[in-house]
């Protein structure tokens, strides 16, 4: 997983930096699991890699694995026996002449994706309230922490309160810690 | 009627990604690499960034008009007396504004808003949001422009 911010809206000079501040974020090896996600957030603006347009082999055919899974050795067997299955499956039904809008249906929620996101700040907060906590999926809590390790500096008025809450000074920047 | 308005702010790319990062490889404005760049994560094609003058406006034309939501504008809007347009464009989807003393207000919308708002509403507000934000984008309102000479 890696997230990049691409661009914001300066908001030192703004009324209510809140709701004009906006940023936008590259969001990269993330899970079509944790994208569903990310994407239900709905005020905001998104650009996602299409699996109609994109082979899934043009990004190396990744899947990406959860940490309980990578730990248990039957389940780690199982899961890449079946990744490797279904890539078989898939070139078979490209050689057979169908399309990748239809043989995209064998891809599971493992599969790699990528995403442009642009989110104002107000809705960010509440991304950020929603997704940072302990509740949240794994996978979506450490893109919402690198997020907002990103975008914290520009507006820290506005991420203060979230910042604190959370303890994002004293966190481990490498992830969620989940195990 | 008077309608004032002024570019207070946009999308800016110059200091946050990497100095290597692809998205600051495009031909365009910065800011219409950032659009350029989205479009191609859509299709992995970030390898090609630059290579097609044609690609965000082929983009839009077909519809595909999410990829120019990434880059949002700040405006100053005075008005007096106030029309129905200020109230037209605060209603629009995904725009915010703040209401300050003096019929002025603060509008930041992105750059899909102000085309649709451009098609519903040909009012001198329109005209100036295209204005100013085609120097920023001016592939994303080359065609708005060229009917904008044509019926004047």
């Amino acid at each position: 997983m890696k997230v990049t911010l691409l661009g914001y809206i300066p908001v030192d000079d703004l009324p209510e930096p809140e709701k004009h501040g906006a940023a936008t974020f590259l969001i990269e090896g993330i899970s079509r699991t944790c994208s569903h996600q990310i994407v239900r957030h709905r005020l905001a603006s998104f650009s996602q890699e299409s699996q109609r347009y994109v082979s899934l082999d043009k990004g190396g055919w990744q899947a990406i694995i959860p940490p309980a899974v990578q730990q248990n050795e039957a389940a780690d067997q199982a899961m890449h026996e079946m990744w490797r299955s279904l890539q078989g499956a898939y070139t078979s039904l490209r050689q057979a002449g169908i399309r990748k809008e239809d043989a995209r249906f064998l891809l599971p929620n493992a599969a790699e994706t990528r995403l442009v996101m642009s989110m104002g700040y107000r809705p960010l907060r509440h991304f950020f309230w929603l997704r940072i906590d302990k509740a949240a999926q794994w996978e979506v809590q450490d893109v919402a922490r690198a997020m907002l390790r990103q975008v914290y500096p520009l507006a820290p008025g506005v991420f203060q309160d979230i910042w604190d809450a959370y303890d994002m000074a004293g966190a481990d920047p490498a992830g969620s810690g989940i195990e | 009627m008077r309608t004032v308005v002024t570019l207070l702010a946009h999308t800016q790319i110059e200091s946050v990604p990497p100095p290597d990062h692809p998205v600051r490889q495009g031909a365009g404005t910065l800011a219409e690499n950032l659009i350029e760049y989205a479009g191609r994560v859509c299709y992995r094609s970030e390898a090609r960034m630059g290579t097609q003058p044609a690609f965000i406006s082929l983009r839009v034309r077909e519809g595909h008009e999410d990829i120019i939501e990434h880059v949002r504008f700040v405006f100053r809007v005075e008005q007096q007396p106030l029309d129905e347009d200020v109230l037209l464009l605060a209603n629009q989807p995904s725009v915010e504004y703040t209401r300050l003393a003096g019929e002025q207000w603060i509008f930041s919308l992105n750059a899909r808003n102000i085309r649709d708002f451009w098609r519903q509403s040909h009012s001198p507000l329109a005209r100036a949001l295209v204005a100013l934000a085609q120097p920023v984008l001016p592939t994303v309102y080359a065609d708005i422009e060229r009917q904008e000479e044509a019926g004047s």
